[in-house]
């Protein structure tokens, strides 16, 4: 012990008191660290709206009627209404039918380069990049009564990780 | 003159902004590992997945236990709040905030919860 020597004193209760507040900071910010992880759920999200989209649209490997033949703007109502998505920007959904241009798009249609981005998977991105999933399947359908097989692609995105926050909002 | 060993006052005061130090620092860690901050977004993102998955008149029951002994812990009543018109599950359980997790089905959802058995019931309905 240096108790009883002046300068040991000093020394001891400045550098002390350093070391204390360096652990402090290192507990703190520990502590911080690991209550603040976002436990990103996103992708496990994607997939589940996925197969959602999937359940809506097929029944048992065949194309549900009706989608082969609507144009975009009833494919747009048929989805809203029978496969009850509720349109936001914090999801994105394209559902593509075979080679036909006339994707359908829901949601926040600002995500669909950042999926294009991840899906890609080239480039090291942010975790506020939204997170993507895309599932292709080959569907039967019947075109004048002849058997055929479809091409069926959905691609799910979503963006939000949560919030924290004080009240809903 | 001071005698070797003897306890000085500087010294006890040092000593004493210490233990001060020392028990602020781990009520705080204490306070902060409640588990508020953590099961608060485990079961706002659970609840939300939970909705995504189901399909209309379908009723779910969620093992709650752990987050209503956090939120008595932090004496508040633990608060599962399901806004289905703007598909937001917000759940607070006794950190400052509250967590909030979209889910994007257009269903109307109800829940309550069952204090003895530890369970939330989610009853998910067409709208």
């Amino acid at each position: 012990m240096i108790l009883g020597k002046k300068a040991g004193e000093k020394i001891l209760s400045i550098w002390w008191f350093a070391v204390l507040v360096f652990i402090a900071a290192g507990i703190l910010s520990g502590v911080f660290m690991f209550y603040n992880l976002e436990g990103d759920v996103r992708l496990l999200h994607a997939k589940i709206l996925n197969e959602k989209v999937f359940d809506c649209i097929e029944e048992n490997g065949f194309l549900v009627d009706g989608w082969m033949s609507a144009d975009r703007g009833l494919a747009k109502k048929m989805f809203r209404e029978k496969c009850k998505f509720r349109a936001s920007p914090d999801v994105y959904i394209r559902l593509t039918i075979g080679n036909s241009p006339q994707e359908l798009v829901f949601g926040g249609l600002s995500m669909k380069e950042d999926c294009k981005l991840r899906l890609d998977g080239k480039t090291k991105l942010s975790k506020y990049f939204p997170q993507c999933y895309e599932e292709k399947r080959n569907l039967i359908y019947f075109k004048s009564g002849e058997r055929k097989i479809i091409d069926v692609e959905v691609l799910v995105g979503i963006k939000s990780l949560g919030e924290r926050t004080g009240k809903l909002k | 003159m001071k005698k070797r060993g003897e306890i000085t006052l500087p010294f006890l005061i040092f000593l004493v902004l210490t233990v001060i130090f020392l028990v602020i620092l781990f009520y705080f860690v204490y306070a902060a590992s409640s588990g508020a901050f953590i099961y608060e977004q485990i079961y706002a993102k659970k609840i939300a997945l939970a909705i995504d998955s189901s399909v209309p008149e379908t009723e779910i029951f969620l093992d709650v236990g752990s987050a209503l002994e956090t939120a008595k812990k932090s004496k508040t009543e633990p608060k599962f709040i399901i806004d289905d018109k703007k598909g937001i599950v917000f759940v607070s359980l006794g950190s400052r905030k509250g967590f909030s997790y979209p889910f994007f089905s257009n269903y109307s959802v109800s829940s309550e919860i069952y204090a003895k058995t530890h369970n939330l019931k989610l009853v998910v309905k067409e709208k």
